[in-house]
């Protein structure tokens, strides 16, 4: 396994369908790093001084919630993670608890196609498909948001 | 400390228990150690003992591998020897980061049963966790929950939230001004 996230969470991955791409960081976690941020947790807890959560989006852990976040930061909607030229587009995964589908993670599609995920308080990675990352921690990718790719993230 | 007169090392695996107002502690060779008086526990892997030596207390340090975690749950290693907050801490620091594994949920992390056994330590943990943020310098861990659980206060402005390099600062800053020492 590459990188020192707990395998058990994660079973999909392998050393064959990820790629470590920055060390292990406290400082900010997927959702902020699909976003384009790696300076700050973004988490939508009630509670102020502890993460970032755009201004005026309903602090609650829901996907709708999750989604106007991300639309913040110019994504919207869209069908699917299928790679199309000019667009970056992210996933945003979620777990079904009871009957409501909680949000765990966000990932967001590199150029190549392949999908970039920080895992946590661990490691960056890049993994070919949307899927290695599925299993009991994350669920799975539930809902699609995509903008015009920027020069820069 | 007083000097230290002995050093025992072995691997042990079995807990260190109180019988008959001695310590006891039987390595994986079977060979059974005997100490008059738990001083404490110390950084790594190792508890302070005094020995009776002809009527006399010599300290010494008892160096194991493997231990802890039994030490920990025997109620005989209790929290008031010296050293003891800071030993139960470090521990359920390890046990909290590894509870929370890869999520990305604040309340996930903070609802793990380590973590809340920090903030359950009550105001003697305050300064210890201001250490331990000190210590981490650039990449400081999400103790801000248990910060503000624990002291009632958010030293933290809008704009800095989620940040928790400028977080840390804040906290740090914070408690210096009010009168923490760490």
């Amino acid at each position: 396994m590459p990188g020192s996230w707990p395998p058990h969470e994660l079973p999909n991955l392998t050393e064959n369908n990820c790629v470590e791409t920055s060390p292990q960081h406290f400082g900010y976690n997927c959702i902020a790093w699909a976003a384009g941020d790696n300076t700050r947790w973004w988490w939508p807890i009630p509670v102020r001084g502890i993460n970032y959560w755009p201004k005026g989006v309903p602090r609650q852990e829901t996907l709708d919630a999750f989604a106007l976040a991300f639309a913040t930061r110019g994504f919207a909607e869209c069908a699917d993670g299928s790679l199309e030229a000019g667009i970056e587009k992210i996933a945003i995964f979620a777990k079904r608890i009871g009957i409501s589908l909680i949000p765990t993670h966000a990932a967001f599609q590199l150029e190549s196609g392949q999908w970039s995920s920080k895992l946590g308080t661990f490691e960056d990675i890049s993994h070919v498909t949307l899927d290695a990352v599925n299993g009991p921690l994350y669920g799975e990718a539930v809902r699609f948001m995509s903008r015009p790719r920027p020069a820069v993230r | 400390m007083p000097s230290i007169s002995w050093v025992d090392q072995c691997r042990a695996e079995a807990p260190v228990v109180q019988l008959d107002h001695r310590w006891v502690v039987t390595d994986d060779q079977e060979q059974r150690y005997e100490y008059a008086e738990l001083v404490g526990p110390v950084q790594g892997h190792r508890l302070v003992f005094s020995r009776l030596v002809e009527q006399q207390h010599e300290l010494g340090v008892f160096v194991g591998t493997g231990f802890f975690a039994c030490a920990l749950a025997s109620p005989e290693v209790s929290l008031e020897h010296r050293g003891g907050d800071e030993f139960v801490f470090s521990r359920l620091v390890a046990e909290w980061r590894k509870e929370r594994g890869a999520t990305s949920s604040t309340s996930d992390i903070v609802l793990c049963y380590a973590y809340q056994a920090i903030i359950g330590m009550g105001q003697k943990a305050v300064p210890i966790i201001l250490a331990q943020l000190e210590s981490e310098g650039d990449n400081p861990d999400q103790w801000f929950w248990a910060l503000q659980a624990l002291t009632r206060a958010n030293p933290v402005v809008e704009e800095d939230e989620g940040n928790y390099r400028k977080m840390a600062r804040a906290w740090l800053n914070w408690a210096a001004r009010n009168g923490y020492a760490w």
